[in-house]
């Protein structure tokens, strides 16, 4: 059997240029999986049904990114392997499990009551430094820093050092590490903050989510700080661009359409609809790669052990079979929360009630102190590379201002 | 084929059949009963697929993971000995039909 191919590499100035056409094109070959030649070689597929069929079965399909070569083999859930290894999103269970238990109490629904005056707060701030000016640069006055510190408050981090890692997570979300920019000793600096302080509030823990890795165990033993830092490492860079960028989509679009930004604003169901389809429409994340540990087959396609399968997730929310008429963004949709944004299956982004709750707020609170925010289009900057976060470098806005 | 019965906090009763293997959260979300979110799919991670279970089943059911337990802390609305998460609540013909009550919020 001759395997099916495709000229596919989400790193590519294509990609960033033609995704949407890509996508339904794929779709429309009927059989959306195929093989690439970039990267080493991987499979994609852009199903909606194969995404969580590989998001589910992590004993045929690994996370885990074995740099050492002393576990399974698996690359981990980034195309290119990455050289710095995620000790929660790269491995299974039963290390997965556990790890991941000692950070889901500060995600409940509980939890995000704590977290709601939190997220108003920051926002709030950041808006105050804009409000009389009539013109924001939304990324960097607004956004970031009311999502950094959001973030580093739930973990229990000094919020009011954000800056450095926002840099650091910023400059790292579209460049791969072997590009000159890459902010590798940016980061290596905050690693070694992370250490520092699990080492401290293991000492003194206070409650906090930094306190759980520093005292917390896997299976009977202690977590560890290399473990440990990595897990701060993912709260870290994992929180910002991704909502950051989601947020500035929907800005973007709203203000173009004022009437659903009306609705938006006063409309606590439909906001809440809007950001499900939002997020299906807009997703941060392009995709994420799992290994075959054995041989198997997905929608009839064999697939050999030690082959790589990239779930196209933001195509997977394009999948007609799934969504109808799905290159249309529609605030109403009926099934929108079924996106496939934040993946699926046991790694399904912990930090989604998060998220959402900090996208709400955003919609919500900037609507009701900008209402006429305006942003030019011609003036927005994407991402030159959007194969790991599809966001923004520039998004600035004008709005009556606050007297 | 078992049954289902959701009451939701205002004493609304909605009766659904149930497919062997799907938990009461799928059979839920699948027939668009509200009350019932189930975020996360079904990993144990959401805590937005609590319920309350008749008192005089609550044997019948399997006994919950530590896990679930220390989601069901995490609720919106404070737990209750008769508290599930209902995404490990699977339908069989041995369990037979179910009864739950949902609460006043899961987010
Ligand atoms: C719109 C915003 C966000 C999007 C689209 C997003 C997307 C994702 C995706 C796709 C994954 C799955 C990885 C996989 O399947 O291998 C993930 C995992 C994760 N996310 Fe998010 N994320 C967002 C915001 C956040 C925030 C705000 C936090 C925390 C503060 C967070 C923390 C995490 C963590 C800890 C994981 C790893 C979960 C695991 O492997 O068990 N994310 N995210
Ligand atoms: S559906 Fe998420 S915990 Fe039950």
């Amino acid at each position: 059997m001759t395997r099916p191919t495709i000229d596919f590499d989400h790193q590519s100035v294509n990609y960033r240029d033609n995704w949407r056409h890509m996508a339904a094109d794929f779709h429309a070959t009927g059989s959306p999986i195929a093989w690439s030649e970039h990267h080493d070689g991987f499979w994609v597929t852009a199903s909606w049904d194969a995404v969580h069929q590989v998001a589910s079965d992590w004993d045929t399909f690994t996370s885990v990114n074995d740099l050492t070569g002393t576990e399974n083999g698996g690359r981990g859930q980034t195309i290119p392997q990455m050289p710095y290894r995620l000790f929660l999103g790269e491995s299974d269970p039963p290390f997965h499990t556990e790890r991941r238990r000692l950070e889901a109490p500060f995600f409940t629904p509980k939890a995000l009551r704590n977290w709601g005056p939190v997220v108003a707060r920051y926002l709030g701030e950041a808006l105050d430094q804009v409000a009389a000016k009539g013109h924001a640069e939304l990324i960097d006055d607004v956004l970031i820093p009311a999502t950094a510190r959001t973030t580093l408050y739930v973990l229990g981090y000094p919020a009011d050092d954000w800056q450095d890692a926002a840099a650091a997570a910023h400059a790292g979300a579209y460049r791969l590490p072997d590009e000159p920019e890459y902010p590798h000793a940016e980061q290596a600096r905050l690693r070694l903050g992370f250490r520092e302080m699990l080492a401290e509030r293991g000492k003194n823990p206070t409650g906090d989510i930094i306190s759980a890795l520093a005292t917390g165990t896997v299976l009977g033993e202690p977590l560890g700080l290399d473990a440990g830092e990595s897990m701060m490492n993912a709260l870290v860079f994992g929180g910002f661009d991704t909502t950051v960028s989601t947020a500035a989509s929907a800005l973007i679009y709203l203000s173009r359409h004022p009437e659903q930004a009306e609705r938006i604003r006063t409309d606590k169901a439909y906001r809440r609809n809007a950001i499900e389809e939002f997020l299906r429409f807009y997703p941060p994340v392009a995709g994420l790669s799992r290994t075959a540990v054995k041989d198997t087959e997905l929608l009839g396609q064999p697939i050999a052990r030690g082959e790589r399968v990239l779930m196209w997730l933001a195509a997977a929310n394009q999948d007609p079979l799934k969504f109808t008429d799905p290159g249309t963004l529609d605030l109403e949709r009926e099934n929108a929360r079924d996106h496939v944004a934040f993946s699926a299956g046991h790694h399904r982004c912990l930090g989604s009630p998060l998220a959402k709750l900090e996208l709400e707020t955003m919609l919500e609170t900037i609507f009701t102190r900008f209402p006429d925010l305006r942003i030019d289009p011609d003036e927005v900057v994407g991402f030159p590379s959007i194969g790991g976060v599809n966001g923004y470098v520039a998004v600035p806005a004008t709005f009556t201002a606050e007297v | 084929m078992p049954k289902v019965t959701y009451v939701s906090d205002e004493g609304e009763v909605r009766v659904v059949d149930s497919a062997v293997g799907d938990s009461v959260m799928q059979t839920a979300v699948r027939n668009g009963v509200p009350g019932i979110v189930g975020e996360c799919g079904g990993v144990l991670s959401c805590a937005t697929c609590h319920v309350f279970v008749d008192e005089a089943l609550l044997d019948r059911l399997p006994p919950m993971t530590d896990l679930e337990d220390e989601m069901l802390d995490g609720t919106v609305v404070d737990r209750c000995p008769n508290s599930r998460l209902s995404c490990q609540l699977k339908m069989s013909d041995e369990l037979g039909d179910l009864r739950v009550t949902t609460p006043e919020a899961q987010e």
